[in-house]
C-alpha cells in the first residue's frame, strides 16, 4: 500500500474537522448552573454514597421524593473524601460548583471565606434538633454557612476483659489517671491505647481539647495552640510512648485490623463510624459485655470530658441560581425519614437527636457520641488558614513521635507554619 | 642393526615412552576433572540461578497472589488476629458481590474505551513526533524536544487545574460561545476523557530514542528511490520499531485503564466514570472493603495481565531497546 502526501494530508484534515464538529454539537451537562425561576437542574457534589446502593439510598431513598412534583431535576456527582478537596477545587477554579456541596469540619472556613460556600438562614435551625455544639463548624464570622447532617465522634472503646483483669472499674476522670490506668492494662506485647491508628492530627487536636487548647483563636486570625496547650498534647502522646502504653509501630495499617481487633490494645481512640466495620469484622468483640466505651477526659482532674467531633456537613454554593429550592432541599435532607435513609446507608452518627430507629439506637457507638453530644467539638478549622496547614500537621507530629525532633520543635514548626498560612489569607 | 641416532629426533628408550604416556594420561585425566569440576560448577551456578529466579519470581508475584487470595476470604477472616495463608473458606461470591456493588460494566467498557483511544493515539501521534525529532532537521528541533522533556518533569498535580480550565473553556462546546463562556465545555463528556491525553510527552521520547537507533541509510535510500516522507515513515521506518510501537502500546493502554483522577474530575455522569473510579467504591472514610476491593481489583487487573502475559517479550525487548531498564 502507498500513501500519498496528498491523502495522508486529506485523511488528517477530516479528522480534525471531525474533530472540530463533535466538539461543538457537544452538549454540557453536570455543573451548576441552570434557569433560573420556574425549574431547573439542582446538582449535588458529595463524598458520601459510594457505589449502586449508596447511590440507590441517596437518589431514590432521598432526593426523588423531594423532586417528584417539582420542576427540578437533580445531578449527583460522587467523589470520595480523599479527592473531594481537588474535585472542589476544580469546580471551583472552572466555575461549575455544585449547588449542594457537602464538605467536612474543618472546611467551611476557607471555602466560606473563599465565597464559595455562601451563609444560610438561621431559619433553617428552626425546630431542628441538633445540639448546639455540633454548630460552631457550621459557622463562619459567626453566620451559618452549613447544616450538620452526620456526625462521627472520636471516643476510645476499651476491653472490658483487661480492665477487670487489672482491677479498674472505673474508667479514668482526667489524663493522669488515664496515663497510670494504662500501664496497668497495657497486654504483654502490646499497647495500653491504640493513638496511631487514626489520624495522628486529629488525635492531636483532641488532645489539645483536653488541655483546654484551640487551633486558632476565636476570629481565626491567629495561632492558639502556640500558648502551651499545643506542646503539652504532644508531650502527652510521647509520655505515653516513653512509658510503653503507646507505640507508634503498633497501629493497624490499612487491610490489617486494628491492635484493639487483635487483642493487642487495650484501649482503643476511634471513629465512631467504624462501627458497620466492626461488628462485621470482629462481633463478638463489640458487645456491651466485652467493649466498654469512655471519652477522652480533660487533663485537670474534675474538668469535662471531650469529645472530637468530625462529620458531613450540607453547605449551599454562592453561585446558586436555585437559592430558596436549594435551602429547602436542605431542610427537607435533614427531616427524620430521609435523614434515616442516609444513616441505613452509611451507618454514621446522624446529627438529629431524636431518631429512635433501631439502626441508631443498635449502633453501640453512634448512641455513646449521640448522648455525649454536650461534649463535642470540632477542633479542626476555625481559620480559613487550615486547609493551608492541615497537611503539614501530621508529618511535623510523626517526627516528634519517632524522635527526629523534640515536642518543641514540631510544635514550632508547626506555628511558624500557621503563621505564614494566615499571613496569605 | 645398529643402533643410530639420527639428527633432530629424539632419543626415546621405553621407560621414556611409558612416562611419556602416563604424562599425557594424566594431563587427559586432569582435563577430564577440570571439565566435569567446571560442568560441576555450571551445574551449581546454574541451580543457585534458578533457585534465585524462582523465590524472585515467587516475590514479584506474591502481590497478585494475596490479591487473589484475598479476593476469596470473607472479612471476618481478614481481620481476624491469627489469618491463615490460605483462606479456610473460598467466597467466591465476592466477586458477584463486588460486581453489584458499582456498574463495573459501564466502568469496564468506559476504561476500555480511553486505554483503547489513547492507545492507538499514542501510537499514530507519538510515532510521527518521535520520528519527526529523531531523524528530520529542522529548525528548533532540539529546542522542541527539550520542550518535551521538561513538560515530562511537571507533576500532574500542577498541571491539573489549568489543563481543567482549558477543558472547561473550549470555545464552542457544551453551549459555551467564542470565549469559552456561558456553557460547561467539554466537562462531562467524552472529549474531556480522551482528548488531552491523546499523546504523552514520554511515549514521543521513547519513539525518538527508538527511531535514533534505526539506520538513515535506509531513510535516505527510500528518498533517493523517490519515496514521500509520509511512505517513508509508514512503510519504511516504522515496521524497524515493532518492539517499540508494542511497548509504548502497552504503556498507553496500562496509562488510560489505570487512569483515576483526571476521569474523576471531569466528568459527573455515572456513565462516564472508570474501573478506577468505581474500586475506589470499596474504600470508603469508615474502612476499607478489602475482600470486595480486591475482587474488584483483580477483575481489573485481568486485562493487563493477559495482555503482559502474550506480550512479555516484546515488552522487555522493547525496553532494553529503548536503552530504559
Amino acid at each position: 500500500m502507498t500513501l500519498r502526501r496528498r491523502d495522508f494530508l486529506a485523511a488528517s484534515g477530516v479528522s480534525l474537522s471531525a474533530l472540530a464538529l463533535a466538539a461543538c454539537s457537544g452538549s454540557g451537562s453536570g455543573g451548576g448552573g441552570g434557569n433560573g425561576g420556574g425549574g431547573g437542574e439542582i446538582s449535588l457534589l458529595t463524598p458520601e454514597f459510594a457505589g449502586t446502593t449508596g447511590k440507590a439510598a441517596l437518589e431514590t431513598g432521598i432526593l426523588d421524593g423531594f423532586f417528584e412534583g417539582t420542576d427540578y431535576s437533580y445531578k449527583v456527582d460522587y467523589t470520595d473524601w480523599t479527592k473531594l478537596n481537588e474535585k472542589l477545587s476544580t469546580s471551583v477554579a472552572g466555575g461549575l460548583v455544585a449547588d449542594v456541596i457537602m464538605p467536612g469540619a474543618g472546611w467551611v472556613e476557607p471555602f466560606a471565606h473563599k465565597g464559595v460556600l455562601t451563609e444560610l438562614p438561621e431559619s433553617l435551625l428552626d425546630g431542628l434538633p441538633v445540639n448546639e455544639n455540633l454548630l460552631a463548624q457550621c459557622r463562619y464570622e459567626g453566620k451559618l454557612h452549613a447544616l450538620p447532617y452526620f456526625v462521627d465522634g472520636r471516643i476510645c472503646i476499651y476491653n472490658r476483659a483487661l480492665f477487670d483483669a487489672a482491677g479498674i472499674a472505673e474508667v479514668p476522670t482526667n489524663l493522669d489517671d488515664l496515663r497510670e490506668a494504662l500501664k496497668e492494662v497495657t497486654p504483654d506485647g502490646g499497647v495500653g491505647i491504640d493513638l496511631f491508628s487514626s489520624n495522628i492530627r486529629q488525635t492531636w487536636s483532641h488532645l489539645l481539647g483536653c488541655y483546654g487548647g484551640r487551633l486558632f483563636n476565636d476570629d481565626g486570625t491567629a495561632v492558639a495552640f502556640d500558648d502551651g496547650s499545643g506542646l503539652a498534647a504532644l508531650q502527652y502522646m510521647l509520655d505515653l510512648v516513653a512509658d510503653g502504653t503507646a507505640n507508634f509501630d503498633v497501629k493497624g495499617a490499612e487491610g490489617q485490623p486494628r491492635p484493639w481487633q487483635q487483642g493487642q490494645a487495650a484501649v482503643d481512640l476511634l471513629n465512631s463510624s467504624l462501627w458497620p466495620s466492626f461488628t462485621e469484622q470482629s462481633p463478638e468483640l463489640v458487645t456491651e459485655d466485652a467493649m466498654g466505651m469512655f471519652l477522652l477526659p480533660s487533663a485537670e482532674a474534675g474538668g469535662d470530658p471531650v469529645m472530637w467531633t468530625g462529620g458531613t456537613l450540607l453547605t449551599m454554593s454562592s453561585r446558586t441560581q436555585h437559592a430558596d429550592k436549594v435551602q429547602e432541599l436542605l431542610s427537607y435532607m435533614l427531616e427524620a425519614e430521609p435523614l434515616l435513609t442516609a444513616v441505613t446507608e452509611s451507618g454514621k452518627v446522624p446529627a438529629r437527636t431524636d431518631i429512635e430507629d433501631p439502626v441508631v439506637t443498635d449502633n453501640l457507638m453512634a448512641q455513646y457520641t449521640i448522648d455525649n453530644f454536650g461534649y463535642a467539638t470540632a477542633f479542626e478549622g476555625g481559620s480559613p488558614a487550615w486547609m493551608e496547614i492541615r497537611g503539614l500537621v501530621a508529618p511535623e507530629l510523626e517526627a516528634a513521635v519517632t524522635g527526629q525532633k523534640t515536642a518543641q520543635q514540631a510544635i514550632d514548626a508547626l506555628t511558624a507554619a500557621a503563621q505564614d498560612a494566615l499571613s496569605r489569607v | 642393526m645398529t643402533d643410530t641416532a639420527f639428527p633432530g629426533t629424539i632419543d626415546a628408550p621405553v621407560g621414556t615412552e611409558q612416562e611419556s604416556a602416563r604424562l599425557k594420561a594424566d594431563r587427559r585425566q586432569e582435563r577430564r576433572a577440570k571439565r566435569a569440576s567446571a560442568s560441576k560448577q555450571r551445574r551449581i551456578s546454574r541451580f543457585a540461578l534458578t533457585i534465585f529466579l524462582i523465590v524472585v519470581s515467587v516475590v514479584m508475584a506474591m502481590p497478585f497472589v494475596w490479591m487473589f487470595l484475598t479476593s476469596v476470604r470473607s472479612s471476618p477472616e481478614i481481620y481476624s488476629a491469627d489469618m491463615p495463608l490460605w483462606p479456610t473458606e473460598w467466597h467466591w461470591e465476592n466477586f458477584t458481590v463486588a460486581l453489584e456493588r458499582a456498574p463495573f460494566g459501564i466502568y469496564a467498557r468506559n476504561s476500555f474505551i480511553i486505554a483503547a483511544v489513547h492507545t492507538i493515539s499514542n501510537l499514530v501521534l507519538g510515532s510521527m513526533a518521535g520520528y519527526a525529532l529523531a531523524k528530520i532537521r529542522f529548525r528548533g528541533a532540539s529546542v522542541l524536544f527539550g520542550f518535551i522533556l521538561a513538560s515530562m518533569m511537571i507533576p500532574f498535580y500542577a498541571i491539573v487545574i489549568p489543563e481543567f480550565l482549558m477543558i472547561r473553556f473550549v470555545p464552542f462546546a457544551g453551549g459555551n460561545d467564542l470565549f469559552g463562556q456561558g456553557g460547561t465545555g467539554w466537562y462531562d463528556t467524552w472529549w474531556a476523557l480522551l482528548i488531552p491525553a491523546l499523546v504523552s510527552p514520554f511515549n514521543i521520547f521513547l519513539f525518538r530514542q527508538f527511531f535514533i537507533s534505526t539506520p538513515t541509510e535506509l531513510m535516505e535510500a527510500a528518498r533517493i528511490d523517490g519515496a514521500s516522507e509520509a511512505r517513508t515513515f509508514v512503510q519504511i521506518m516504522a515496521p524497524l520499531i515493532r518492539p517499540g510501537m508494542l511497548t509504548v502500546a502497552l504503556l498507553a493502554f496500562e496509562a488510560g485503564w489505570n487512569n483515576f483522577l483526571w476521569p474523576l474530575l471531569v466528568t459527573s455522569s455515572t456513565n462516564l466514570r472508570t474501573i478506577q473510579l468505581g474500586l475506589s467504591v470499596f474504600r470508603q472514610e469508615a474502612g476499607t472493603e478489602f475482600n470486595l476491593l480486591m475482587a474488584g481489583t483483580t477483575m481489573a487487573a485481568v486485562p493487563m495481565i493477559v495482555m503482559f502475559f502474550f506480550f512479555q517479550k516484546q515488552f522487555v525487548n522493547g525496553f532494553v531497546g529503548s536503552g530504559i531498564k
